[in-house]
């Protein structure tokens, strides 16, 4: 020991050196291992926290029985299925139920209830809990803060309520106003139901008072709360199975009345959180991969670069007799010296990096860990830090256990390989890049990690492990070119005069720098990959919310009574820009496929819809033909309204009774949108005045109505109908703001159209200006109806422009410039269209199919073919740069819009907490890179220093002065320090454009749509490949500081040993 | 004859106080111009020091040291650089050949260092492998030559600058007795051929016969000046 001290005390920097790199290393190490392993549970309880409670809890509902032995009983019988909890979990069972027969004085429900434990989930705003009281006075109840405004009550108020079976009045005294603690919590659900249908409450009461007065017609609850600490990987399973089985088995077989209904959604969240954990894991295992990658060369070298130092004396200690168990202990007795720091360390030093990281996470609502992380670290850490110490540990001691070769033999080896080695080392690579190639082939073929059915997915080792044996290969690849880049050096340097440029490319190209060069690469490499998986998953979460929302913000009507909002009053909003409308529907493609139809306004798309360039070739807009308008008569800009009078004229024999259907007139309402505007429906021989609204700067583009002949059942006597029938519109004019008319009359090129029933002998129709005529007869005793449109519509019925996914394409066969006829879903007419351009995705819609076309033009065709007037169902709008917040809560401030923001759902997806802690891993692996390089280099510039003495001591013999060696060490640490950060940039953007894509994946694990696009950013890659550039130069100029400071003041041994 | 190298009442003291080690004390000597002078003496004698302080690579810490006509003690370290890389050619025991150049750029160094012109360079590398006998050694590194011949790689590097003086310090220190003996005789043959003048250091006594002049060295002092060799 004392000879193992003494040595160590002669290169004690060294051995710090490599001492704190190996401590550094394996906390990192372990520090990453340790939140690979709980981040995953970490984000599950996350998401179980933020699940919506009907996922989260077990809701168990029944009727109360009829007294209250029945309700204790059904009360035991469903605590009894908890006793043990659920799936092993512990579970919170509360119970409540409510009376569905009181109702308040303005109609509404009154939400009588009972609460278990209701002041554990509650706070007394004021006054105090209910308490029974004698009958024949008023039931005492508290009631939710919120309630108690709404009704004007206060303690000590009463709340009129009738009982809707008795009809007698059952008021309720106001004795406490409360506060849900946690309103949003699972408790609540056990009076959610009615309070959403519209009732108030609930208005809790004594337990004993709701079984006494209530429980009759009444609904009792229990809602199941698992410990959400606990719902993650194996329990949440149990707890899922548990929970289905409770949910399907049948109320009997479970000792419960059958009026049960169990419902919960924790199979589904146990689904979800399967798939999503497993997609985090496979996320984590790259940037795991990749820093153990680093840590284990890092402490591959400097293992190596101790046995670089030991070696000439363990080659004199070989050539004097030592014994391979006797160097072996030397060396075993100096490893300890640099691994038991790290042994001891890794643990606590890991610990205070994972504190630091939950801290982090915790303002993103992320706990790594359901209890305090230990100081000194858990059991996981130590096991981990003394693996990776003990591996270091081998590594130093291996190469002097090993059986000894000469002194010569083995520098030779060093000065130039052998022919064997060569091949080795070649074999090597080319396994390596075969395997390479192949992992990558597999992942671009299942476009992710994860294999599998859909319900048995599973991480592949070779695809997730691709990317690091890419960089591994690549590295391997780059390090091969790397002689041919300093020869050019070499060459460039000799034909100039300056001995320190030569000196320092000549070290360059012939020292064995595999090492240091190597741990570069990987280092720029892993950084860079990392970045770069970073940023690509950042950038497709946008894209993913861009496409899912398809504009900045996209509105609909929440529900189809809300009525449509007015484009200029959405354009008028604060921040908004620009507004589309648009209609959508589903259309057949084929046999198997069908595809979303999406008719937009389409001269406003290029503005408003979010479609990645990428997708669409630029100017796919523009390839659309203009819209296709219908002619017709322009009313006067200020028109306001419409009048006019209606007359339908009868005239002939037969007991038919001919009535007219409604009459009504198609607007163009400017934007080619059409309104049909009911004028009204006139009665036989009757006239009809008419004075209807209509939208400014409207154009009059159609008529139709229909007729109907009725045959009266009864009515024995013989006969059809044989005559004329004729609507005409007298007096159609136009009416501004101020009453002025203005005459309106019907276009010459409006032409008639007319579907009438088989058996309806209609004869041929006269039609002058806005009279329409027809003679029809009928002799069978039937209903027949006919129905006529006067409009303009000869280029409206030409199949329509549209663009086209690839796999409408697919589906039918078709190119672009081909027209094809595809079936509507909704059983309308086909639609025809003529392709006139390809987008890869659909923006807003869910399948890989998608056709985009005009939405007046597809409106003139629906109107041409169907007699439709299509309108807009959906707004997407265009926000200002920097309004967008604005615009979002203007729209929101809009009472009964359902609206998709796509802002919020890329905030959404970016605050995925899984996602987050899968690019926290990514960050931290390059960064974790980028500091272990920089202590491999450390290491390796002090063993350069002491390696290099000797040659530096002959060449200041020989004339060269310390200034010149300075140079030349300098020069070569910037070749081979520029050569390994660019090559290390190189194979990391190569493997980031080969694999990144492939690697994101959403959290159902399927392939994001659009498919994700490599994002290199120039930070997050240049940094990490800058700081270790420096640092490479940085530590190049010190060693050449202190080579200088020797070869000037040291004495020098002349001969010293190299 | 003007002496090529003069060293006057040298001493040469390491460390301080108690620690003090006194390597070369009060130490006079002189070389003439193609003299092959020995220094024998023990390890730890003072010989490296000694040369060191010949050879420019250190300073007296008393006494003057000339070396063709140039005093060293109040040289600053350009001028006893310049005077190493065109005067001093240096031949040391373990070599001192850069590992990763072949012997032919090892030669070149020195010319390299001169600023030499290429051609003149690859000449006279040529003309001097030739002449240590390793012509054929050229692009050799110096593990894949033997001891001896790394030896001459490294009298030809030292002889590449046309030196006055070469120094060598324990030449024959890493080689056998046969290989050593030839290693001298080279170093005898560049001296009479070129009039060089030579100061070896060696504790070998069977290569003092090729000196023409040995002083014996001990403790740091010339013990006994032994006459040259026939």
């Amino acid at each position: 020991m004392r000879l193992v001290l003494r040595r160590a005390a002669l290169a004690r920097t060294l051995l710090a050196a490599a001492a704190i790199t190996a401590t550094v290393t394996t906390a990192l190490l372990t520090a990453f291992l340790q939140f690979a392993q709980l981040l995953p549970a970490a984000g599950g309880r996350a998401a179980v926290a933020g699940a919506p409670v009907s996922e989260r809890t077990l809701f168990v509902t029944m009727s109360a029985g009829d007294n209250a032995q029945d309700l204790e009983e059904r009360d035991a019988a469903v605590r009894k299925l908890f006793t043990g909890g659920l799936g092993g979990v512990p579970v919170t069972v509360d119970g409540g139920a409510y009376a569905i027969s009181q109702r308040l004085a303005d109609g509404r429900s009154a939400v009588v209830a009972y609460l278990d434990r209701l002041a554990d989930h509650a706070d007394l705003v004021d006054g105090a809990w209910p308490v029974p009281v004698p009958r024949g006075q008023p039931v005492q109840a508290a009631v939710p803060e919120a309630v108690a405004a709404a009704l004007g009550v206060r303690v000590g108020g009463r709340i009129a309520v009738t009982d809707d079976r008795t009809k007698k009045p059952a008021p309720l005294a106001v004795v406490g106003v409360y506060r849900p603690r946690d309103a949003g919590g699972g408790y609540w659900r056990l009076a959610a139901a009615p309070v959403a249908a519209g009732g108030l409450g609930p208005l809790a009461v004594d337990r004993a008072e709701f079984l006494a007065r209530y429980q009759l017609l009444s609904t009792v609850n229990w809602v199941a709360i698992p410990a959400a600490d606990q719902l993650a990987g194996r329990r949440l399973e149990a707890v899922s199975a548990q929970a289905t089985r409770l949910r399907t088995t049948e109320a009997q077989k479970l000792g419960l009345d059958t009026s049960t209904k169990v419902s919960t959604g924790l199979d589904e969240l146990a689904g979800r959180l399967r798939v999503a954990e497993l997609v985090t894991r496979s996320g984590l295992l790259l940037p795991a991969l990749l820093l153990t990658l680093i840590a284990g060369y890092t402490l591959w070298l400097v293992a190596g670069l101790l046995n670089d130092q030991r070696r000439g004396e363990h080659s004199l200690l070989r050539a004097r007799g030592a014994a391979r168990g006797q160097l072996a202990r030397l060396a075993t007795g100096e490893a300890l010296l640099v691994v038991v720091p790290a042994g001891l360390l890794g643990a606590p030093l890991a610990a205070a990096a994972l504190r630091a990281a939950d801290r982090r996470l915790a303002t993103r609502g992320l706990a790594l860990s359901t209890v305090d992380i230990p100081m000194l670290g858990a059991w996981q850490g130590w096991a981990i830090a003394v693996a990776a110490a003990l591996c270091c540990a081998v590594a130093l001691v291996l190469p002097a256990a090993r059986r000894g070769r000469t002194w010569v033999a083995e520098q030779q080896e060093r000065s130039r390989p052998t022919r064997w080695a060569v091949a080795q080392r070649a074999g090597v690579d080319l396994a390596l890049v075969v395997l390479a190639v192949l992992a990558w082939s597999q992942l671009r073929q299942y476009g992710g990690p994860l294999t599998g059915p859909a319900g048995a997915l599973g991480i592949d080792p070779l695809l997730v492990t691709a990317p690091a044996i890419g960089v591994l290969a690549t590295t391997a690849v780059s390090l091969r070119l790397l002689p041919a880049a300093t020869r050019g050096g070499v060459r460039v340097a000799e034909r100039r005069r300056s001995f320190a440029s030569l000196l320092g490319v000549w070290q360059a190209d012939r020292r064995p720098h595999a090492g240091p060069v190597l741990l570069l690469v990987l280092a720029v490499a892993v950084a860079a990959l990392a970045g770069c998986v970073a940023a690509t998953w950042q950038l497709s979460q946008r894209d993913q919310a861009a496409h899912e929302a398809g504009a900045d913000l996209r509105i609909s009507r929440a529900t189809a009574s809300v009525p449509a909002p007015a484009v200029a009053d959405l354009a008028a909003l604060p921040g908004v820009a620009t507004v589309m409308r648009a209609d959508r529907g589903t259309l057949q493609v084929s046999n198997e496929a069908t595809a979303t139809l999406l008719a937009v306004e389409t001269t406003k798309a290029a503005q408003v819809m979010r479609i990645r360039p990428d997708l669409a070739e630029p100017g796919l807009f523009d390839r659309m033909p203009a819209p296709r308008r219908l002619s017709g008569t322009a009313l006067p800009a200020q028109t306001r309204r419409l009048t006019g009078q209606l007359l339908f004229a009868v005239s002939g024999t037969g007991t038919a009774q001919a009535f007219s259907t409604d009459v009504a007139v198609y607007l163009d309402d400017g934007s080619g949108l059409l309104q049909r505007v009911s004028l009204g429906t006139p009665l036989a021989n009757r006239a009809l005045p008419f004075d209807v609204p209509v939208p400014a700067g409207s154009t009059l583009v159609g008529l139709a109505s229909g007729g109907r002949l009725e045959f009266d059942p009864f009515n024995e006597a013989e006969g059809g109908f044989e005559g004329t029938v004729a609507w005409t519109i007298s007096g159609l004019a136009a009416v501004d703001a101020q009453g002025a008319r203005t005459e309106v009359t019907a276009p010459t090129t409006w032409e008639l159209d007319t579907t009438a029933d088989q058996f309806l002998h209609l004869g041929e129709a006269k039609v002058t200006g806005l009279d329409v005529r027809y003679t029809v007869s009928i002799d069978a005793f039937m209903t027949n109806a006919w129905t006529f449109r006067l409009a303009d519509v000869a280029s409206a019925r030409e199949p329509v422009p549209a663009l086209v996914t690839p796999a409408v394409l697919a589906g039918t066969s078709k190119k672009v410039g081909d027209r094809v006829e595809l079936g509507s879903s909704g059983g309308t007419a086909p639609l025809e269209i003529k392709i006139v351009g390809v987008l890869d995705a659909l923006p807003s819609a869910p399948g890989a199919g998608g056709v985009v076309v005009d939405l007046p033009t597809y409106a003139g065709y629906r109107f041409a073919h169907e007699q439709l007037a299509a309108s807009a169902a959906e707004w997407w709008l265009a926000t200002r740069a920097g309004e967008h917040d604005r615009a979002a809560a203007a729209v929101a401030g809009q009472s009964g819009l359902a609206v998709v923001d796509r802002e919020a759902l890329t905030r959404r997806l970016l605050d995925d907490p899984l996602g987050i802690g899968v690019l926290l891993a990514l960050y931290a692996a390059a960064l974790a890179a980028t500091v272990l390089a920089g202590f491999g280099l450390a290491v390796d510039a002090r063993s350069t220093a002491l390696r290099r003495s000797g040659e530096m001591a002959v060449l200041h013999t020989l004339g060269a002065s310390p200034n010149a060696l300075a140079r030349a060490l300098v020069v070569e640490q910037a070749l081979l320090a520029g050569l390994g950060v660019l090559s290390g940039l190189l194979v990391g953007i190569a493997v980031a454009a080969a694999m990144a894509p492939a690697l994101v994946l959403t959290a159902a694990a399927r392939a994001p749509v659009p498919p994700a696009l490599l994002v290199v950013p120039p930070t997050e890659t240049g940094l990490p490949a800058l700081a270790l550039l420096l640092v490479a130069l940085l530590l190049g100029a010190v060693v050449a500081r202190r080579t200088r400071r020797e070869v000037v003041t040291g004495l020098l041994r002349m001969g010293t040993e190299q | 004859m003007t002496p090529l190298v003069r060293v006057d009442r040298v001493s040469r003291v390491f460390g301080h106080g108690a620690r003090e080690v006194h390597a070369v004390r009060e130490v006079s000597l002189v070389a003439a111009p193609g003299e092959v002078l020995a220094i024998r003496g023990r390890s730890g004698a003072g010989k490296t020091t000694l040369l060191n302080l010949i050879g420019g690579l250190d300073r007296p810490t008393a006494g003057s040291v000339h070396v063709a006509g140039h005093e060293l003690t109040a040289a600053d370290e350009r001028r006893l650089r310049r005077l190493r890389r065109d005067t001093i050619g240096f031949v040391f025991q373990s070599f001192g050949l850069i590992p990763i150049l072949s012997a032919a750029e090892n030669v070149g160094v020195p010319m390299r260092l001169a600023r030499r012109r290429a051609r003149e360079r690859d000449e006279r590398v040529s003309m001097l492998l030739e002449l240590v006998g390793l012509g054929a050694h050229a692009r050799q590194r110096p593990y894949e030559l033997s001891g001896g011949q790394q030896q001459r790689v490294a009298i030809a590097r030292a002889l590449a600058n046309e030196p006055k003086l070469l120094i060598a310090d324990e030449p024959t220190g890493q080689l056998d007795s046969e290989t050593g003996r030839q290693i001298m005789d080279l170093i005898r043959a560049v001296v009479l051929a070129r009039g060089t003048t030579a100061i070896v250091a060696t504790h070998d006594a069977a290569l003092l016969d090729l000196a023409d002049r040995v002083l014996v060295l001990r403790d740091g002092r010339i013990a006994d000046p032994v006459p040259a060799a026939g």
